[in-house]
This record gives C-alpha cells, structure tokens and sequence, in this order.
C-alpha cells in the first residue's frame, strides 16, 4: 500500500517537474526538417527521454555519461545550458548522480542526427562490410561502423546520394560482430571436430589433410555410404543436402581383409577411415581443429579457437596419457588412454579393427570421426575417434599411423 | 501374457534440425532405478511427456526358468507431424536391462561393446512406430543361467543427447521347471 502511495507521489512529482519546465516562456526549437519533426523511437530502441528533452531544450544535441560517470548534454546553443539543467535534473537524479550536469558544445541536434541516421542506416546496413550504425549521442554523430577502409567509400557515397553531411558522421573500421557459432553450423574454412552429414547420418570431421591425390579430409570408414569400399560418398558440413553445404567426395575407403592377423570369421582393418576429396570451391584450415568451449568436459559445442596440430603420434598412444577429442555431439572431451593397442570387436558386426586405443572420456553418437588429440594448443594428432560404450563413458580411437597405413601418407599440418 | 508398460517420451531426442521436434519432457511415471521394488512396479505404466512420441517396452511378465524372454522396444510418432529421431549406430543401438529383485543387473544387451558413434537420422510420419527387439536367454553377462524368481526389464535408446530415451521397468518372473 505504502509503495503504491509512493509510487504515485513520484509519478506525480515528475509530472509537476515537466509542467513546470514547459511553464517556462521559452519555445520550443521548430522542426529543422519535416523528417525530424516526426521524431519517434526509432531503430535504435527506446529515444524517448532524447525525443523529450529535444522538445524541451532547443539546441539538444544528445544527453550521456563521459567516462568518469558525469552526466553530460550536447548543446548547439551554450545559452540554453541552464535550462537543460532544470530539464535533466530529474533524469540526473534518478540515475543517483549529482545534479550537475556538463555542458558541451554541439555542431548538431539530436533531431537532426535522427533524421539522418533514419535516412542512412536502411542502405548503410546493406552494404557488404557494414557492421553497425549509431546515433552516437557520445559524440553528437552519427557512427557507423565498417569492416575494413575498403567499405568506406561506398558508405561516403550513400551519405552523399542522401545529401547527409560528412561532418555529421564518423566512420570507424572495427572488428565484425559475429554470432556464437557451433560445431554444428556452416563452418568455412573447415577444421577438424566439425558436424558433417551424408545419406540421413551424421558424424565428425576428423582432420584436413593434404594428400599425393589432393586436398582432402578424414573420417571413419563407417561414415560412407557402405564401411570398406569406395562408393563416392557425398558429403556435406553441417547439415542440408544441398549445393552451398557440399564439401567433397569420398575417395579412398580400403576393404577390409581376412586372414593374416584377422581372427577366423571376422574381417579387419587397423583403422576405421576414410579419405574425402574436398570440392575445390570449399576453403578448409590445414591443421585446425576447432575448440568446443573453453575448457574440456564442459558440453559446450560453441567453437571458442581452434587447436592447431604441430605433431602427430607416430604409433600407439601410452596408457595413463591425457587426450582430447571434439565431436559433434559431446564437444570437447578429455581424458586418459586405459588401453593401448586394443584388437577391438565393433557392436553388432563381424568386424575387428585392430591396435586401436581405448580413452576414458565421453563421447555420444554423433561424435564419429572426432580428432584425439594431446594438448590444448600446438597439439600432436593422436587419430580419429569411431566408437564407444552405450554409457558414453569410453571411446576408442583409431591411432593416426594406422590411418596412413592404409589410407597412405598424409599431411596434416 | 505380456505385460505392457507405454511411456511417452519426449525427452533426449536428437537436436538436429527437422521438421518436428518433440516438446520438453512433462510429468513422468514408472521410473528409471534398475533397484525398483517389485512391489512398487505397476503391470503397465504410462509416462507422459506430450503426444509426440510413445516407446513402448513390452515382455512376458511370467516365463519358465530358461525359456527365451522376447523383449522389444517400440517407438511411435503419435502426434500430427513427422517427428525426427537421432539414432546411435547405422544399426541402431539399443539396451535391454534385466536386473534381479535386489537391483543388481544380470544382464545387459550392450554390456562391452564397442559402438560406432554415427548418428542417424530417423524420421516418424505420423502413427509410424519403429521396433527394436531381441530374445534374452536368461543368462547373466558372465554366461550363468539365472534361477527362478521376480527380475525387472528396462529399455534404453541412446541418442544423441546426454541422457538416453528410458522405457520400464516392467516385472518379469521365472519360475521353477
């Protein structure tokens, strides 16, 4: 009851504050234009304490905190600045602020740096390397921001076609605003730990790799259209069939061999790979791996860097070394070899891949083809991941030098 | 005699792009602890989430000692639009939990194996059901044939979420040749 009380007194009281500046035999400042005589809220969000005080004291060039927390108003006309005292005092206040309030000079009012934002920012925005616009009521500018120098011309010439002064706008070259990304989205150039699809299955890409026959990437045997054999998997990173996802080809994926090493019954290979050709439009990164978060074992599939390979294992892992993975679905997972080495029988088939490496680490099914790595920088390439347990507490890895066994010699970094 | 426990399951599905994907998970019952006591375990229990998805566990609820326990697990879009899946495996993995009175577990279908982590994508038209099934033979992970008395039966799907679809339990007792 008492706050509701309270809450109407205030009201009140700001309210009287209002009525009592507009008492004030002062004009209002004219419209300069039709355009800002129409001042409304606008892209920016919410002017509607700017559109007031431009109502209320002419010459309002734009109110702000500077940079010691001092509240601070724009004018054009310096003989107006105590009547903007009288008109910010409320807003000082409830900012908890003293009520001072520095003045300085404007080329520009605020109605007229709105017009003009208004009139640019639709076309500006439009052009490639366009960042942001702002009415920078800081600066009493508008601010637009661009890529690289190279985008200044053109947003100069939109400036001009819209007769808006030079003057009036600061173009500053800043770094581009980009979204969170994943490992399942749109990734160019491409690394390795990335979601690719191909048929109605999903995996990992392994790593990128250059090749005798061309640039290509690695994946698992099992994420073609048939495991051992090459039928010319197409693949596509992350997610749609189409044209602008196509990423290359499958063209090596060895058969698998009986006899010799391979128990009686079963069929092997010392590797679950594959090599892909990338399609000569899609930029890849030679060595990057993406990092999932900014820690392992988080969940986090927002790539946050990229791992970049310097060394690769030349045999089997050691039991008891720490590895990292980054796949699709668990992102970047990290623990300990407990096996080195392993003859390994694959769920629900006559196939044994052979010497492979057991991890303690998590993994979910998505995660087929995910780079084992060590370290988390310049990190040495342990192989490729292919499978684990249903509770997705092991995963197994088929080492980097089995991969070039059968896929032949690769560079990787 | 089959004792059928119907849970809807809306939870765990695969966060790939679709057509429908099935709402966050409701109210559920029947419960996921391997050590239930039997004599809190419905004959049949409904669990629901929504009305996308229904995985419905069934199992005979009464068998002779060493007579083969046909267990299946059946998933089911009954909602109104396609329903996409995420899968583990090109064939698609899947876990039965046979667990005695005490909870502790006897067997488990996918107990040491090693599967491949491909993710594959399964789309339900409206009323499609996909149905995964094997035969237990009533013996432990170790090879031992278990003995008369009341077991609980639970299903797992795997996807590629962290937590796997749970169907079950649902009772099951072997009695004595």
């Amino acid at each position: 009851m008492n706050r509701v009380i309270a809450v109407r007194l205030l009201v009140f009281a700001f309210v009287g504050l209002l009525a009592a500046c507009q008492d004030t035999p002062e004009p209002v400042a004219p419209a300069e234009s039709p355009e800002e005589a129409a001042l409304v809220p606008g892209p920016q969000g919410g002017p509607t304490d700017a559109a007031v005080f431009s109502r209320l004291i002419p010459g309002f060039g734009g109110y702000f905190l500077d940079e010691q927390g001092r509240p601070t108003v724009y004018l054009t006309d310096l003989a107006q600045a105590g009547r903007a005292q009288r008109v910010l005092a409320p807003a000082v206040l409830q900012q908890g602020r003293g009520a001072a309030v520095q003045v300085r000079q404007g080329k520009f009012t605020y109605r007229q740096l709105h017009g003009w934002h208004t009139r640019a920012f639709p076309e500006v925005l439009s052009l490639p390397g366009a960042v942001f616009t702002d009415l920078d009521e800081a600066r009493n500018r508008v601010t637009i921001g661009v890529e690289s120098r190279g985008a200044v011309g053109s947003v100069e010439g939109v400036l001009a076609r819209s007769r808006i002064p030079r003057e009036a706008v600061r173009i500053e070259v800043v770094e581009p605003i980009r979204l969170m990304v994943t490992l399942r989205d749109k990734v160019r150039p491409t690394v390795g730990g990335l979601q690719i699809r191909f048929s109605q299955y999903l995996c990992t890409l392994g790593f990128n790799a250059t090749h005798s026959a061309g640039n290509s990437f690695i994946t698992n045997s099992h994420c073609t259209e048939r495991q051992g054999g090459t039928e010319g998997t197409l693949y596509y990173q992350p997610l749609n069939q189409t044209a602008d996802e196509f990423i290359g080809t499958e063209v090596d994926d060895p058969v698998y061999f009986r006899g010799g090493a391979c128990p009686r019954g079963k069929k092997c290979r010392y590797s679950d790979s594959s090599r892909a050709a990338y399609d000569a439009s899609v930029s890849f990164d030679l060595g990057g791996i993406a990092q999932a978060g900014t820690a392992p074992n988080t969940g986090s599939l927002t790539i946050d860097g990229t791992f970049n390979i310097a060394a690769e294992l030349s045999g089997n892992g050691t039991v008891g070394a720490v590895v990292n993975k980054v796949g699709r679905t668990t992102g970047w997972t990290q623990g300990t070899i407990t096996r080195s080495c392993v003859n390994t029988g694959v769920s629900g088939s006559n196939i044994v891949q052979l010497c492979q490496d057991w991890v303690d680490a998590g993994v979910g099914s998505g995660d087929s083809g995910s780079p084992v790595f060590a370290g988390t920088s310049n990190v040495t390439l342990y192989g490729i991941l292919w499978g684990g347990t249903s509770s997705g507490d092991t995963f197994v890895y088929s080492p980097v030098a089995n991969i070039e066994r059968e896929l032949g010699a690769l560079a990787t970094f | 005699m089959h004792t059928r426990v119907v849970l809807v399951l809306l939870s765990g599905l695969a966060s790939v792009a679709g057509d429908c994907r099935p709402p966050a998970p409701g109210t559920q019952s029947g419960g996921d602890a391997v050590a239930a006591d039997s004599a809190t375990i419905p004959d049949s229990a409904v669990t629901s989430y929504g009305d996308s998805l229904q995985v419905v566990l069934s199992a005979p609820t009464r068998v002779q000692v060493g007579e083969p326990v046909r267990i299946t697990l059946r998933v089911r879009n009954v909602g109104p639009k396609r329903l996409d899946l995420g899968l583990l495996g090109r064939e698609i993995a899947f876990d039965f939990l046979v667990a005695r009175k005490d909870g502790v577990v006897v067997w488990r279908r996918l107990e040491g194996e090693m599967i491949p982590a491909i993710l594959q994508l399964r789309t339900l038209a409206p009323g499609e059901a996909l149905e995964l099934a094997d035969v237990w033979d009533q013996r432990t992970n170790q090879g031992e044939r278990v003995g008369p008395g009341e077991y609980t039966i639970r299903g797992e799907l795997p996807t590629d979420e962290p937590e796997p679809l749970r169907a079950g339990p649902v009772r099951l007792t072997i009695t004595g040749g």
